[in-house]
């Protein structure tokens, strides 16, 4: 990039320059033919494109241009190379050259057009805007961007969506995806049917927004159905979604429009992926170096087929094969890294990475995941079993004590269910910072929604500090992934979204019947408002954002329908046929001798004995509930009595009235229909504050624990009712909200401090042990009596040695601290 | 006293932790500290009916442990209040100047002055203000007030704003804390509330030897304040800092001490020494006392010694006081 500050810099100098030069060096401006071509073509009009370039003067070497522009278009590359090398010799710095120097690039020639496009990035005469044009796409070649920058500014004013499409094509090259949308915006402003924008602003949008990605390119279609590359632009849409039959009938079409390119030939390589596997690629392959020996782009497209599917040891293999062709392919580099991470192998991932960034310092992709990798080089790494954990070196301590027995009783169970076990280790990281853990999965900064995700062996998630304590359970996170890990590994990674997560979200409920059922209410009122999914319509479900929490949620209970019907074989024999390649129709005959549409209506039947009462308890009242007087609100709760809302809203009134004796029966009522309602405007959570003004401690208690039971991350809660239970001395009740904040706030010292004394007091001594270790860990209120109690416990445990050091360094912080004192002549046995 | 802790505390510690016994031994003031002990509590400017009941309320908390924990006297505890009950005065400027003239004519350099500020603060810079009604006073009136007063002195400042107090009210053996360690902090604090539990709360007892000192309580409410935030999922708008050498630069609760800080001797509660008469138990006592004197001594040799060395000695040691304090609890009866 050095050369190109050092262009850049001069190109303002050699401007000024230019005004002197003009009269001396005046270059002709593009033809009108050629421009007209250009306009044709990017109207998706080749007849009309083919009359202009054959009326021109065959004299004119923009003639050449004009036909060469019509036979690239259509695949006739050769044709045109013969043209374009004619008008070159004559002009090497003119339209010709630059065409020859794009399609020598484009199919291999890279010397060549290397040595002829630099040329032409060196030229600093501009007597029109075209010239500026030629040469900020001469620099993008060389990839000089901030020349190209530099000279695509001075063409900023001139009103042309030929400019603006193609500096927001280098936009996206160098991604930055939100100054390419602006550019293709505006190119769309001065031309709206321009089809290279649409095109283009599709791909920009293709992860911010799909539907709009979707629809741009079917405007592009409407517009240019003949348009190869709109057809190009299909094939990878398609994939993307999965369609693999769509997108071979558009590989046909594009092939039939523009016959023998490389495009064709590397995106038939990733189909032949999807299709055949690794050997399917090879084969597939042969074509894309018939082509261009050199060129990786077959190998990176089948990669980035591989992992999609999740097979990213797949993945990492065939980027290594485009690498090994074009070392310096920037993308194939970074690809390499972005799977190895996902298999698991950092250090070979940064090397990677590494060399991705020499060749290209523009992707914030790359130079994120080096810096995650650094972040990552700081953790505390912790091998257990068949596990590699790395943990924040400050967290360490406390989330070991956590993670890992859950992560062994996670492999016991999920081994056992599922009937398979990884063949090398479980590679788990636990981020305190989410944008760390989001760069980690995606890259990217943000993905603000997710808390873990799982790459086959891999997991990421966010650390219990990540986010504010009670924002979700990181154990339920940790459930939820190792789930995949397993379900992805019993289909050979070819399960579908709507399995996967079904599955880990079954599985969270499963471990605890809090977990995986936070969003019951939304499903009951989704249900009344007959906007759930059913069977058929949950994978388009997990394809929309706005959707996804409600199909995570559906895609649960269809899994628990399933387990019911065909027990935990059923749903390994499916896991199997999804691994054999099967589709939904084919998976579920062979599980459950069912059609898809019978498994839609058993499971139909299921919902409504579910949650059918729930359903209509959800309803939105009708007619719709207005202010009125507490009298009105009772008439109508007397008339309504299994509506939540109705009830609900007379309670809250009540509430507001100061009747808090008075609000008790409706809400009272409104939790008997809905008991999994939370949040602190939750009936059973007014209930208990109600309670508690009143000095009702025992009631207030067992509302809070009632809340609880379904609400288990409302830390509020749970620390509300220790603090009551404590002054009750009601060690149950204590002991299950000690339990759960330990489990939602596990940085929370004073809890394990509780907890482990609890433990001691019913004697379970090795419990104690690590709520005291955890304790030690986090850094307790009173170091001296937390290094008591753990010596207590360790003695508890005929650990004396452990116990007497222990308490020796409790009483270094205190040295007259009597139980201390009396403890450490027990262990000297005084 | 020497070494990072003090000798002086491990000495009291017995005294205390004896002075809670029945039968043959008596609590009696240590001549060591043989001062008064007195309070000024200021509760400044409120502005909103919420925080004049939240206010008021520390203030209440804090009287009430001052005098019934604390033993101190109730005409010891000055309380200049928004809105005055009675023995109470009006917080205006002129009020509190009254009141601290007032101490520094009859305070003795033997006495010692807890001054806590409760309320809102502001600051622009190194011009402070603590809210009163009408004029309030800056940072440098305060200084210029304090001067005076002979008697050992330590200032809580646990309004928002109260950075600058640190450097302004700093000076050689005065106890300065501030809820907040810059002058970008200038949101409503919750440092008094926690630094009112501190005085309560066992935990605050670093050393076990039964006394909080104001150190200590500074410690364990910055640790309070630092958990409320945390359990709430928002960044800490305060950071309370504690200046206890006279250099006013402060020093957060996580820093290490300096040896022989003064907040680490600060007591709020009046020494004792227990003694007895019984022979027996007083040789016991003594022997106690000498152990402890021991232990002092071989902590401040620690860094001259082997790991082993030290562990060694510090063992055997341990092990006798232990078994010394033990029977003193056995006779005792406690």
């Amino acid at each position: 990039m050095r050369t190109a500050i050092t262009r850049s810099v001069m190109l303002p100098v050699a401007l000024l320059l230019a005004v002197v030069s003009i009269g001396a060096q005046v270059r002709p401006s593009s033809s009108q033919s050629i421009q007209q071509v250009r306009t044709a073509l990017a109207h998706g009009d080749l007849t009309g494109a083919r009359v202009i370039a054959q009326r021109a003067d065959a004299a004119d070497p923009a003639t050449a241009v004009a036909l060469a522009l019509v036979d690239m278009f259509e695949g006739r590359d050769a044709e045109a190379r013969t043209r374009l090398a004619a008008a070159a010799n004559t002009d090497p710095l003119g339209e010709a050259s630059l065409e020859l120097g794009l399609l020598d690039r484009r199919t291999g020639r890279v010397d060549d057009a290397w040595r002829r496009l630099d040329r032409l990035a060196a030229v600093r005469t501009f007597a029109s805007p075209d010239d500026y044009f030629r040469l900020a796409r001469a620099a993008v070649g060389v990839r000089e961007f901030f020349l190209a920058n530099d000279a695509f500014q001075r063409l900023d004013s001139t009103p042309s969506a030929e400019y603006q499409t193609a500096w927001a094509d280098m936009f996206l090259q160098r991604h930055q995806p939100g100054d390419a949308v602006v550019s293709y915006r505006r190119a769309l402003e001065y031309d709206a049917t321009w089809v290279p924008a649409l095109i283009g602003l599709s791909r920009a949008l293709a992860d911010e927004n799909p539907p709009a990605s979707r629809e741009l390119l079917q405007k592009a279609l409407a517009q240019a159905p003949k348009h190869p590359d709109v057809h190009l632009a299909l094939v990878e849409q398609q994939l993307a979604a999965e369609d693999v039959d769509a997108a071979e009938a558009s590989l046909a079409t594009f092939a039939d429009l523009r016959p023998g390119t490389i495009d064709e030939a590397a995106w038939r390589t990733a189909v032949a992926y999807k299709r055949d596997g690794l050997a399917g690629a090879e084969t597939a392959a042969r074509a894309v170096a018939a082509i261009d020996p050199r060129s990786s782009l077959g190998y990176r497209a089948a990669g980035e087929q591989a992992a999609r599917q999740y097979r990213f040891d797949d993945a990492a293999a065939l980027a290594r094969k485009a690498i090994a062709l074009d070392p310096n392919d920037p993308l194939a580099q970074f690809n390499l890294g972005l799977y190895l991470m996902r298999t698991g192998d950092e250090a070979a991932a940064r090397t990677a990475l590494d060399l991705a960034w020499e060749l290209d310092r523009s992707s914030p992709f790359t130079k994120n995941l080096l810096d995650v990798l650094d972040v990552v080089d700081g953790f505390e790494i912790v091998p257990h079993g068949p596990f590699i954990f790395k943990f924040a070196k400050e967290e360490a301590a406390v989330l070991r004590a956590y993670a890992l027995p859950l992560a062994d009783e996670a492999y016991r169970v999920f081994a056992e269910r599922y009937g398979v076990r990884p063949d090398q280790a479980i590679l788990v990281e636990v981020f305190p910072k989410h944008d760390d853990f989001a760069v980690r999965t995606l890259g990217l900064p943000g993905l603000v929604g997710a808390l873990g995700a799982c790459f086959g062996r891999v997991v990421t998630m966010d650390s219990p500090r990540a986010r504010p304590p009670g924002e979700f359970s990181w154990q339920a996170t940790l459930w939820h992934e190792l789930a995949h890990v397993f379900t992805l590994h019993a289909s050979e990674f070819r399960v579908p979204r709507w399995l996967t997560e079904g599955l880990s979200v079954y599985e969270e409920h499963l471990r605890n019947p809090a977990w995986g059922r936070e969003l019951t209410l939304e499903f009951a009122r989704e249900l009344s408002a007959k906007r759930t999914f059913g069977v058929k319509n949950l994978p388009q479900a997990f394809k929309r954002p706005e959707s996804l929490g409600l199909a995570y949620f559906e895609a649960s209970l269809l899994v628990e329908h399933l387990v019911a019907e065909n027990g935990d074989a059923g749903v390994r024999t499916l896991l199997r046929a999804y691994g054999a390649g099967a589709d939904d129709a084919a998976a579920f005959s062979q599980a459950f001798g069912q059609s898809v549409d019978e498994v839609e209506a058993s499971f139909q039947t299921f919902v409504e004995a579910r949650y059918g009462t729930l359903r209509n308890a959800m309803a939105v009242p009708s007619p719709a509930i207005e202010a009125g007087t507490l009298a009105q609100l009772r008439t109508r709760a007397a008339a309504e009595p299994g509506n939540f809302a109705v009830q609900m809203t007379l309670g809250q009134a009540l509430i507001k009235a100061e009747d808090f004796a008075g609000a008790r029966a409706p809400l009272e009522r409104a939790a008997a229909l809905a008991p999994m309602a939370s949040g602190e405007a939750s009936p059973r959570a007014l209930l208990a504050t109600i309670a508690e003004m009143q000095k009702d401690v025992a009631r207030a208690r067992r509302e809070w624990r009632a809340l609880l039971q379904y609400d288990h991350t409302n830390i509020v809660a749970a620390r509300k009712l220790a603090a009551l239970a404590a002054q009750d001395s009601a060690t149950d009740d204590e002991d299950f909200a000690l339990a759960l904040i330990a489990e939602v706030d596990p940085f929370d010292a004073g809890v394990h401090v509780k907890l482990g004394r609890r433990l001691m007091a019913t004697r379970d001594f090795a419990a104690a042990l690590v709520e005291f270790d955890a304790a030690l860990a986090v850094g307790p209120a009173n170091k001296a009596e937390a290094r008591t109690d753990r010596a207590e416990a360790l003695l508890a445990l005929d650990r004396r040695d452990d116990a007497r050091r222990e308490v020796m360094l409790a009483l270094q912080d205190a040295p007259t601290y009597a139980r201390a004192q009396d403890l450490l002549l027990e262990t000297m046995g005084r | 006293m020497r070494g990072r802790m003090s000798g002086r505390r491990f000495g009291l510690a017995w005294t205390i932790a004896l002075a809670m016994m029945a039968g043959t031994m008596i609590a009696a003031p240590a001549a060591a500290q043989s001062g008064g002990r007195y309070a000024l509590i200021v509760q400044g400017a409120s502005g909103e009916p919420q925080y004049a009941t939240q206010h008021r309320a520390w203030l209440d908390s804090l009287a009430a442990i001052l005098r019934d924990r604390f033993g101190y006297e109730p005409s010891a505890v000055t309380i200049v209040a928004e809105q005055p009950r009675d023995g109470e005065t009006r917080a205006t400027a002129e009020n509190v100047r009254a009141a601290i003239v007032r101490l520094t004519a009859s305070l003795a350099s033997s006495d010692q002055l807890l001054i806590v500020l409760i309320g809102h603060g502001t600051s622009q810079g190194q011009d402070a203000k603590f809210n009163l009604i009408g004029p309030d006073l800056s940072v440098a009136e305060w200084k210029a007030l304090l001067a005076p007063i002979k008697a050992t002195l330590a200032v809580v400042d646990t309004t928002s704003g109260s950075y600058p107090y640190l450097a302004g009210l700093a000076a050689p053996g005065r106890v300065v804390i501030t809820a907040t360690n810059s002058f970008a902090q200038q949101f409503h604090t919750v440092f008094p509330d926690a630094f009112v539990r501190a005085l309560t709360d066992t935990d605050a007892d670093q050393d076990k030897d039964g006394r909080i000192s104001l150190l200590e309580a500074f410690t364990h409410a910055s640790r309070l304040v630092r958990e409320y935030y945390e359990q709430r999922g928002t960044m800490a708008t305060e950071t309370a800092v504690i200046d206890d050498t006279g250099d006013g630069k402060g020093r957060l609760a996580t820093a290490e001490s300096p040896s022989g800080s003064p907040a680490a001797l600060w007591y709020l509660d009046a020494p004792k020494v227990a003694t007895s008469s019984d022979p027996e138990l007083q040789t016991l006592l003594t022997r106690q006392q000498a152990l402890t004197n021991q232990v002092d001594e071989l902590r401040r040799r620690r860094a001259t010694m082997t790991e082993e060395a030290f562990t060694r000695e510090f063992e055997a040691l341990l092990g006798d006081l232990a078994e010394v304090s033990r029977e003193i609890r056995r006779r005792s009866g406690n």
